[in-house]
């Protein structure tokens, strides 16, 4: 045997003992140093592309912008106008709620709870999984399970937490099921992640009316999920003769391929209203 | 020894230089395409790149080193990507012909081998940590078309891993 014939096989060997190791629970903090040290490299090289991106952006679409400030100006005239108007239209939905004798159980429009922000530090090499690492974790008071959202949607939920880094699995990944509903029309699914990065909503009720450009919210059954957070939009139907259930494409309401800054609801009681929910 | 071929702590050091930036580009996200959101494996491509050019140990150096690095960025089972990458490198430095060395053709078939055995590596580990998805699914949508783009990597990444092994020989396999 010539001598460096065992080189390979120590580097195997011990590529084995750290996984039997990590499954073990015995690397947690050579792994928490490891990952804090990577999300620092990936965040200063993900500002660099960052800034060389906008760079090149700045110089392409100097006049395009001009023309969106000024598309912007007129649309914030019109918005401005039309925010009046739907001011009225809160006060009368008010002042019927209370004639008829609804209780009004949560606030206007908002995400309460979602009180921790952070940005994405580092995406998941490879293909198999989808996950984001978040520059925050048991300082930020995060643990796992925590749902982690962002102003158009839900987003995932927390796997892992170190002290200043998280794991968060997206709602595309392969091992993600969340309960959801459709919103116009309150049927229940099930939102599961696909391996090719899209999502399904199946579980739906054969004889259920479902329609493309459908809004499907959370449910809160299963407890992870708070109730109301959205998760996007039928985009497909899928009609069979032979199966159980109905099946629904999903396309995401959050854009999870370019996230910057995401936040977790820390509170349980955490909640999103919805125009129509009633007592 | 014979200095002018290098010694083992250069070449962990190139290593970690190398794979570190390819890792960091992988794990920035900006390299995904298409619906599906794929990207090439720098790190896997680097690292048969590097063992088709040079022998077993050299090979398995690069991915273990390799493969730390995407474990650290990783959500999965920490050293599985070591494991893999470990094996594919060695398997690839191990299984090389030097004859056939200069032929693209052979860097392809060599790319695609490497690359297959990573996803199949990969994936048992990852089954056997209680990580399940649909097999058919997954090699279709993912391994196949990932391991065609490794493929056009790893053949791209040759002559580059050339210069470097030029500028900063391996250690060699015997001493």
């Amino acid at each position: 045997m010539r001598k460096r014939d065992w080189v390979p096989l120590l580097f195997l060997f011990v590529a084995a003992a750290l996984l039997l190791l990590d499954r073990g629970g015995g690397l947690s903090s050579p792994k928490a140093w490891l990952s804090r040290w990577a999300a620092s490299g990936e965040m200063a090289l993900s500002r660099l592309l960052a800034n060389i991106g906008n760079a090149r952006v700045f110089f392409q679409d100097l006049d395009e912008l001009r023309a969106d400030n000024e598309m912007l100006r007129q649309r914030v005239e019109d918005l401005t106008v039309e925010l009046a108007a739907l001011g009225e239209v809160v006060a009368e939905n008010e002042v019927l709620r209370r004639e008829l004798g609804f209780v009004q159980t949560q606030g206007v429009l908002g995400l309460r709870g979602a009180d921790v922000t952070g940005r994405v530090a580092v995406a998941e090499p490879g293909n198999l999984i989808r996950a984001i690492h978040v520059d925050f974790g048991r300082n930020a008071g995060l643990l796992p399970d925590m749902p982690v959202v962002t102003g158009r949607g839900l987003v995932g939920r927390v796997i892992e937490v170190e002290g200043a880094v998280s794991e968060v699995l997206l709602i595309t990944d392969s091992r993600s099921s969340v309960a959801a509903l459709i919103q116009r029309t309150r049927t229940a699914g099930i939102v599961r992640g696909q391996v090719d990065g899209s999502l399904v909503m199946d579980g739906i009720a054969r004889d259920a009316d479902v329609q493309v450009g459908d809004i499907v919210l959370t449910s809160g059954l299963g407890g992870v999920f708070p109730k109301g957070i959205v998760i996007g939009q039928v985009s497909q139907v899928l009609h069979s003769d032979t199966a159980m259930f109905l099946k629904a494409v999903v396309s995401p309401s959050v854009d999870l391929s370019s996230l910057e800054v995401v936040l977790v609801v820390t509170s349980p009681q955490a909640v999103r209203s919805e125009p129509g929910d009633g007592p | 020894m014979d200095p002018s071929r290098g010694s083992f702590w250069r070449s962990v050091c190139l290593a970690i230089v190398v794979l570190g930036l390819l890792s960091l580009l992988e794990g920035s996200g900006q390299l995904r395409l298409g619906r599906v959101g794929l990207a090439p494996d720098l790190v896997l491509s680097a690292v048969i790149a590097w063992a088709f050019l040079s022998d077993s140990s050299n090979g398995a150096l690069w991915g273990f080193v390799g493969g730390l690095m995407l474990d650290s960025l990783s959500s999965g089972p920490f050293g599985a990507y070591a494991l893999a990458l470990g094996a594919v490198g060695a398997l690839v430095g191990g299984g090389r012909l030097s004859l056939y060395a200069d032929v693209r053709t052979w860097g392809a078939v060599v790319g695609a081998s490497g690359a297959a055995l990573f996803y199949a590596l990969l994936l048992l580990l990852m089954a056997l940590s209680g990580w399940g998805a649909p097999l058919l699914q997954t090699v279709r949508l993912i391994v196949l078309p990932a391991v065609a783009m490794d493929t056009i990597c790893v053949v791209l990444l040759i002559t580059p891993m050339r210069a470097l092994q030029r500028r900063f020989p391996p250690s060699p396999a015997t001493s």
